[in-house]
């Protein structure tokens, strides 16, 4: 029997706490069930209890990046749906890198435009009732 | 209940704490130039988080500092004293910011 969960989960992954505080905050108005983590070390360890349907991570973090961490990610939860922020400076490096190396589901750039990043992240999980909780692999 | 005031007042003091942290990896740097790296990945974070809290000049500042320091790393040529203070002038403007708000 699947076990539905009202909302879908996000994890949001940065090691900066006002980012951290202000996409969550944003995510969670957006109508998704958001928890965060400080680092992709974090991320990796509570994956199992959180059980995301979306992890947005910024890809420049100290020790593990993001980008390695959505790599990761893609490997073991191929369900998972992975977005990758990083700044603008560094996007026209980054960008293609991410989806074709580290196999990204979704892309955006800081400073974060919220109505961008809302539209990724309902092209992604679409906000709506009922998400299996297992639906990670 | 967080409002777009409690926003911004967190943002002005997230700015307040980063300053003095600014100052003492430029301090670090002048004294230790292999220390860029630190030194980008916090001008980097406030390139992103200004913008994103309304701050666009703070991004501004704070993304022509980062882009010294990535020139710096992909060159492979250490920063000297005048380089240094560059990026000291990029913090003051960064503290005056920071008192207008």
């Amino acid at each position: 029997m699947v076990n539905f969960r009202e909302k879908a989960v996000a994890l949001i992954v940065d090691d900066d706490e006002e980012m951290r505080h202000i996409v969550e905050h944003y995510v969670d108005r957006m109508g998704y069930e958001t928890c965060t983590a400080v680092s992709a070390e974090a991320a990796l360890e509570m994956i199992e209890a959180a059980q995301p349907h979306l992890l947005i991570t910024d890809a420049l973090m100290p020790r593990t990046d993001g980008r390695e961490l959505c790599k990761q990610i893609k490997l073991r939860y191929p369900r998972v749906k992975v977005v990758v922020m990083t700044s603008l400076y560094k996007a026209a490096r980054y960008k293609s890198e991410a989806y074709r190396v580290f196999h990204a589901d979704g892309y955006i750039t800081k400073p974060i435009d919220f109505a961008e990043l809302r539209n990724v992240l309902q092209r992604l999980v679409p906000v709506h009732q009922g998400h299996p909780a297992g639906e990670r692999q | 209940m967080i409002t777009a005031a409690s926003l911004r007042e967190r943002f002005v003091s997230g700015l307040g704490r980063r300053i003095p942290d600014l100052i003492e990896l430029l301090d670090s740097l002048e004294i230790d130039s292999t220390t860029v790296d630190p030194v980008m990945r916090a001008f980097h974070s406030l390139a992103g988080i200004g913008g994103t809290y309304g701050f666009p000049d703070v991004t501004t500042l704070a993304r022509q500092a980062e882009v010294r320091c990535d020139e710096w790393i992909r060159s492979g040529v250490a920063p000297v004293a005048g380089d240094v203070n560059e990026l000291r002038d990029i913090v003051e403007r960064l503290a005056t910011i920071h008192r207008l708000l």
